[in-house]
């Protein structure tokens, strides 16, 4: 967590310079690093690994964390070597994903471990194959911004989750803040299936 | 023994803060963006946003929801609130793939007037027949909205607005329903529960 606020901290300082850039793709890469914000599914996806991280607990996050960036990577490569581009059938997959994560962390209090760590790797595969940009200027920019800011994002929804369970000896009521949300993304990733299918 | 008593009073206290925070967080967010177009994410979360708040009929219904669950007490207090944006979506799924339902309007309507009946009646129904009688009414609701969500819209953003104020309202209805350990908030929520009711009936018939 300390490793990642340092991280972030630099790229606060490094981003009021960045954004005026005459560098060529430092423009791309800043705004790629926002891509979770500005991009819905993406800031879903992102949300909700990140809450399912932290509701694995504190050592199976970090190993859900691991295997999601290993994931991510091998869809990178997977995209690269096969071909596929994102499309609406990765974006039915990272959305099946993020409904089966979420609903897993709505139905349990402490989430049973190992299909929690298969979903994190399915979503981690999908978004990877889901993060190629369109060919062109500042393409690897893009490509590593937008990838790290997914992973920034994650990482930093799994400390709060964390930090948020840390506190439910306390206050109990705190175990149903993860719940409650998670029960909006199967809601949520419920209507966007319907909308993706029925414009099909 | 107390002071395990005292931590649950502790706790069910801070509950409230977080549930008033969370209501008045929703009345401070409106405004800005009350000037957005339809267009892009803002706009898709907007659109979304607003839809369960512009039939009376929705919102009472949503807010009678979180009022009973709060009524029920635990687990119905967030079960409750779980089961119906859940149930609803698949409503709106339904209603968004074009699949019909029969009855949608009077079944919204019955649904204030039950639940309401329900709150007025103090009936401390088991909790699945409470969330079973409350997924049936959030298919109505879900589907009258799925069959008018604008496709123009960010389907994201849309759907993350819509869910968004839909649990907003019922943590509404919780945070009023939190009196009911007050002096007289039984009572008071009992009313509350009538008035539910009397909308419902007015909904049903179309006086309103």
């Amino acid at each position: 967590m300390r490793q990642a606020l340092v991280l972030a901290g630099t790229i606060a300082m490094a981003a009021p310079a960045s954004a005026h850039s005459s560098v060529p793709g430092a423009e791309g890469l800043f705004l790629a690093l926002a891509h979770p914000l500005t991009e819905p599914l993406q800031g879903l996806v992102a949300g909700t690994a990140g809450l399912l991280a932290a509701r694995l607990g504190q050592l199976p996050a970090v190993t859900g964390l691991k295997l999601l960036l290993a994931s991510g990577l091998a869809g990178l490569v997977a995209a690269f070597t096969t071909g596929i581009r994102p499309g609406a059938g990765l974006d039915i997959v990272l959305l099946l994903a993020a409904m089966g994560a979420a609903g897993w962390i709505a139905a349990f209090r402490r989430p049973p471990v190992r299909p929690g760590l298969g979903l994190a790797a399915i979503a981690g595969l999908a978004a990877g194959m889901n993060t190629i940009p369109e060919p062109g200027e500042g393409f690897a920019a893009t490509l590593i911004g937008s990838y790290a800011g997914f992973l920034l994002a994650i990482v930093y929804l799994s400390g709060a989750g964390v930090w948020l369970a840390r506190h439910e000896a306390r206050h109990d009521w705190l175990h149903l803040v993860p719940r409650v949300i998670g029960a909006w993304i199967v809601a949520i990733t419920m209507l966007v299936l319907a909308f993706l299918v029925s414009a099909r | 023994m107390q002071g395990e008593g005292e931590a649950v009073s502790r706790s069910f206290q801070a509950s409230r803060w977080a549930v008033l925070l969370a209501v008045a967080g929703l009345g401070g967010w409106l405004p800005a963006f009350a000037h957005s177009t339809a267009e892009g994410f803002q706009g898709g979360f907007v659109s979304g946003f607003t839809h369960p708040l512009d039939g009376w009929d929705h919102v009472a219904a949503m807010v009678a929801v979180g009022i009973w669950g709060a009524f029920l007490r635990q687990p119905a207090i967030w079960v409750l609130p779980i089961v119906f944006p859940v149930v609803m979506a698949l409503g709106g799924a339904l209603g968004v793939l074009g699949v019909p339902v029969p009855l949608i309007e009077p079944g919204i309507a019955a649904s204030s007037m039950v639940i309401g009946l329900a709150i007025l009646a103090a009936w401390r129904a088991p909790l699945g027949s409470a969330g079973l009688i409350v997924g049936l009414f959030a298919v109505f609701h879900g589907h009258a909205h799925g069959a008018e969500l604008p496709h123009a819209a960010n389907p994201v953003a849309y759907s993350i607005g819509f869910v968004i104020s839909t649990g907003l309202l019922h943590l509404a209805g919780i945070a009023f329903g939190l009196v009911v350990d007050r002096p007289g908030g039984r009572i008071a929520l009992r009313g509350a529960g009538g008035v539910i009711a009397a909308l419902g009936v007015a909904f049903l018939f179309g006086l309103l």
